[in-house]
């Protein structure tokens, strides 16, 4: 009664497929013997040609989206996005100056070698924006580990909300395909809404995510590329308006926007793994509370982290060192702007609360919805947002949240952190973990 | 009272003997009474164990009808009708027991009458006596329709730990169950850009399956019964060390829906390996369908709640319609998300759907799904109707593979996959993980995977066969004795 499907895969093949290297060639020089090849190599999908500098050229609209995980500017939507990740290992510090091993995806650009990218895992992952309407080829290789070389996990990628997802694209190991060190995938994504997502490794999906294999994920609205002078209900849109949502109004317009993913690390777990020893579930406890993969104060530091791990010296001034740490979380706004705060949780033990104590905080979305209520009269649906100084987040969840910066606030730092206390720490050190500041100009 | 303990070997059957088939899993199990107005159900507390999936034993403290001699876990799901004068009577065997002590049942959300027994803190008591003189019965109107726990309450911190605690169903006025679920007899012809609240046009078809109002409809019902368990307080309960039993902070390690820890919410109900814990999980659906989501936190902590495939619409809280006109029915007041917290002591109900919308290819196969109507290329409304997937697979060196993936990425469809791999996916169906996202629970003490983690299959119209696929009809129900 099974049925093999004949249908031709080649013939109406929408993207070409790059091989970029033999990859077990390429990698196992990396980590020496003991590595048996696969048939795997490594290769990226993408339906359009891609330029030389690391940044991926649409087929259709010939538009330039940059994926260097640090800044992103999309000016109109292509029809078609492409990203490269890499799934691996690396180091990434903590505030208090632990190096801990972690897994983690980091980006790559095009035509570059994957297995370049081994030990340089990043925290968060790389950030994957998208336009609604486009479609998404999200390329993952899986790079061995290079610190754990007994293991050999398969990766996935999971887009944590996508509705009305694929199982094959979902990331699910139980219920889809995950590729093997030494393979690439590509995941498709047709991108139906705006919205808030996240995305993680769901394979042994505590111990991953633990791990550090966690990164921001969002969708723009297609109301941000109206024609100049479009009315919205009275709302004027000029071109490069933003907004969170297709609101129809106007009422999710924000000037500065910013991923502030909840992350935290606990410290044994991840000793454990790197002295290969059991891993302690039920015990796991997190130590390091942090926003986008940093700890107080680092979280206002605006450099980008080298992964340079002492406990292990082939990192450091080798030449191997990357960006390991590229968000910064300091909020840096004018008096008068609106600031969009994408906040999304990928811890993997606790709910956390957030506070801003002194500036209110717009809940316009939530779950990568917006939030609507009850038609009212006008023919379409009230809505339904809320002020509120603080928000709680278990893991999985996120919420869309717009600040008011008092035009009165010129020179003024806000702090915004979590009011479950005993998270502000980096393990020991008092005064870190889960915070960091809005700074008006 | 008999006390068993599990048979490990019960668990070395294999996941390929799941059966994940249709029949034996969809829809609510639970207690009715079939006279009319009335609702009359007898409860024992016994004490006995549970199995865990890492292969652990835990005393429990749990309720069970006169049709069990053993206690279970979960408390039976009790279904009744909006109306009905419910009267629960409750009898205490822990005697025993070395902590055997008075219990007693709680309604959240109704105004019980408690006769019999003695005067306890919350409610009148039942002594740990096993003898009908000392039962307490317990009398409401159940006035409002939804979705309700019960549970303990005496030394509520400790007895509902134990397991005392379980689901109340109240159907309102005009339910009615269907024979037949609703299939959308066209795709939506809206952008599939926008978000639109109901895309789907459905065939009216008979019975009134609603949870509250006309705008909670729904094709399939499940029940998901969070809890926690930590098995050091079951220990001290077991010898007797009440007091050491409640000082103690509580520390999880074992997290599980209607009393199971994954895996084996994949099993059917009342399994006979699991004798204590007669509910599953697994979720089923076809393309287009709405689920009701019946969601009750009985543990002690936050469980957020994800449903992967698509979010949910939450439509009510404790047993509350998410409405701004009340007695119109229609959760206007309700919110969609992809991760929904489980607050202890709340339930909350939520619809879920799923179809192909907008996926940007055709997920069904052209030569096994074709006398579906979705699949004809004047329905395929997003043009879409033959679209191949849009990348290549990798070959089958490279991955590594689920055992409930066909070897397919299309809906109904099978594909080649590596010898002993695949084979728990009898109909090509799409599997989604709905399970808490604090993913540490998704452990059972140190082994993963487990924990508080079940499965939606979305299954096609046709099986391997071609004939059409009928998941059983939304509930199936057991009588009680009396």
């Amino acid at each position: 009664m099974n049925m093999i499907r004949e249908r031709e895969k080649g013939s109406k093949m929408t993207s070409r497929r790059v091989l970029l290297s033999s990859a077990a060639l390429a990698v196992c020089t990396w980590v020496g013997s003991g590595m048996t090849a696969s048939a795997g190599e490594f290769y990226q999908q993408c339906p359009g040609p891609v330029n030389a500098e690391g940044e991926v050229l649409d087929g259709v609209g010939g538009q330039v989206i940059r994926m260097d995980g640090t800044t992103t500017s999309i000016d109109l939507p292509a029809a078609s996005v492409c990203y490269h990740i890499v799934g691996g290992d690396g180091f990434i510090r903590m505030a208090d100056g632990t190096p801990l091993y972690s897994f983690g995806f980091s980006p790559l650009a095009d035509g570059q070698n994957p297995g370049t990218r081994a030990l340089k895992s990043n925290l968060p992952a790389p950030l994957i924006r998208a336009v609604q309407g486009q479609k998404v080829y999200l390329t993952m290789s899986n790079v061995p580990f290079i610190i754990r070389p007994d293991l050999f996990d398969p990766h996935s990628v999971h887009w944590h909300g996508f509705p009305n997802a694929s199982a094959v694209f979902d990331g699910v190991p139980d219920n889809s395909i995950s590729p093997n060190p030494l393979s690439s995938m590509t995941y498709f994504y047709n991108v139906a809404r705006p919205g808030t997502f996240m995305y993680h490794c769901h394979v042994e999906a505590a111990e991953h995510m633990q791990m550090g294999m966690v990164g921001n994920l969002y969708v723009e609205p297609a109301q941000d590329f109206l024609p100049d002078g479009a009315d919205l209900n009275g709302f004027t849109h000029n071109t490069g308006d933003r907004y969170a949502y297709n609101d129809g109004d106007g009422s999710t317009y924000f000037d500065i926007e910013i991923p502030l993913q909840i992350n935290s690390y606990d410290g044994a777990f991840h000793k454990a793994h790197y002295n290969v020893q059991p891993l302690p579930f039920a015990e796991m406890e997190d130590t390091y509370p942090m926003f986008n993969g940093r700890g107080y104060p680092d979280t206002i530091r605006t450099d980008v982290f080298l992964n340079a791990n002492p406990d292990f010296p082939g990192t450091t001034g080798t030449g191997l060192e990357t960006f390991a740490q590229p968000l910064s979380s300091l909020i840096s706004a004018a008096p008068g702007d609106k600031v969009l705060l994408r906040i999304s949780s990928l811890s993997t033990v606790d709910y956390y609360t957030l506070v801003s104590p002194d500036l209110k905080m717009q809940v316009v979305g939530q779950g990568s919805e917006q939030r609507v209520g009850p038609d009212l009269g006008a023919g379409s649906p009230s809505k339904a947002y809320y002020n509120t100084h603080q928000l709680t987040l278990g893991g999985g969840q996120s919420y869309d949240v717009i600040i008011d910066i008092p035009d009165n606030a010129s020179g003024d730092i806000f702090f915004l952190y979590t009011s479950n206390l005993n998270q502000l720490a980096n393990d020991q050190q008092d005064y870190g973990g889960m915070m960091t500041e809005i700074h008006v100009q | 009272m008999a006390k068993i303990s599990i048979s490990k070997a019960a668990l070395a059957v294999s996941a390929v003997a799941l059966g994940v088939t249709g029949g034996a899993f969809a829809g609510v199990p639970g207690y009715v009474d079939p006279t009319p107005g009335s609702a009359n159900f007898d409860l024992t507390v016994d004490a006995g164990y549970i199995s865990a999936a890492d292969g652990s034993v835990i005393y429990m403290w749990g309720l069970h009808t006169p049709d069990r001699s053993l206690m279970q876990y979960p408390a039976p799901t009790l279904i009744v009708n909006e109306g009905d004068e419910v009267s629960i009577t409750l009898t205490n065997c822990l005697d025993g027991e070395a902590a055997a002590e008075n219990t007693s049942l709680i309604f959240p959300g109704f105004d019980v009458t408690a006769t019999g027994g003695v005067a306890g803190a919350a409610t009148r008591e039942a002594a740990p006596t096993c003898n009908a003189a000392d039962s307490v019965t317990y009398t409401f109107t159940a006035d409002h329709a939804g979705t309700f726990l019960y549970q303990s309450g005496t030394n509520i911190s400790v007895q509902s730990e134990m397991g005392l605690g379980g689901a109340l169903i109240v159907r309102p006025t005009g339910f009615l169950h269907r024979d037949e679920m609703d299939i959308p007899d066209a795709r939506p012809t809206a952008d599939p850009t926008v978000a639109t609240e109901d895309p789907f046009n459905y065939v009216p078809q008979s019975g009134n399956q609603i949870a509250y109002g006309t705008g909670t409809d729904f094709d399939y019902e499940y029940l998901y019964v969070l809890t926690d368990i930590d098995p050091d307080i079951h220990e001290m309960v077991r010898i007797g060390d009440m007091a050491g039993a409640k000082s103690r902070d509580g520390k999880a390690v074992y997290w599980m829906i209607n009393g199971r820890a994954g895996p084996d919410t994949f099993f059917a109900n009342d399994v006979p390996w699991l004798p204590t814990q007669p509910y599953g999980s697994m979720t089923q659906m076809q393309p287009g369908q709405k689920v009701l989501v019946r969601t009750v936190s009985l543990g002690r902590d936050l469980h957020p709640f994800h449903t992967h495939g698509n979010n949910l619409r939450v439509v009510a809280v404790d047993g509350n319609l998410l409405s701004s006109v009340p007695g119109s029915g229609i959760p206007d007041l309700g919110f969609s998300d992809f991760t929904v917290s489980g607050i202890p002591g709340q339930t909350f109900d939520g619809v879920f759907e799923w179809s192909d919308l907008g996926m940007g290819w055709d997920i069904f196969d052209e030569a096994t799904q074709h006398p579906v109507e979705w699949h004809e290329p004047s329905a395929r409304t997003d043009g879409t109707h033959g679209g191949v997937i849009p990348v290549s697979l990798p070959g089958i060196p490279d991955l590594t593979f689920g055992g409930f993936y066909s070897g397919s990425p299309y809906l109904g469809s099978f594909g080649q996959l590596p010898p002993g791999e695949g084979g728990l996916n009898l109909n090509g169906g799409f599997f989604y993980m709905w399970h808490s996202h604090n993913e540490k629970e998704l452990v059972n003490n140190d082994i993963f995977p487990g924990g508080m983690m079940t499965m939606l299959i979305v299954e096609p119209f046709l099986d391997g066969n071609g004939d059409q696929l009928v998941i059983p009809r939304g509930s199936i129900f057991e009588k009680t004795a009396n």
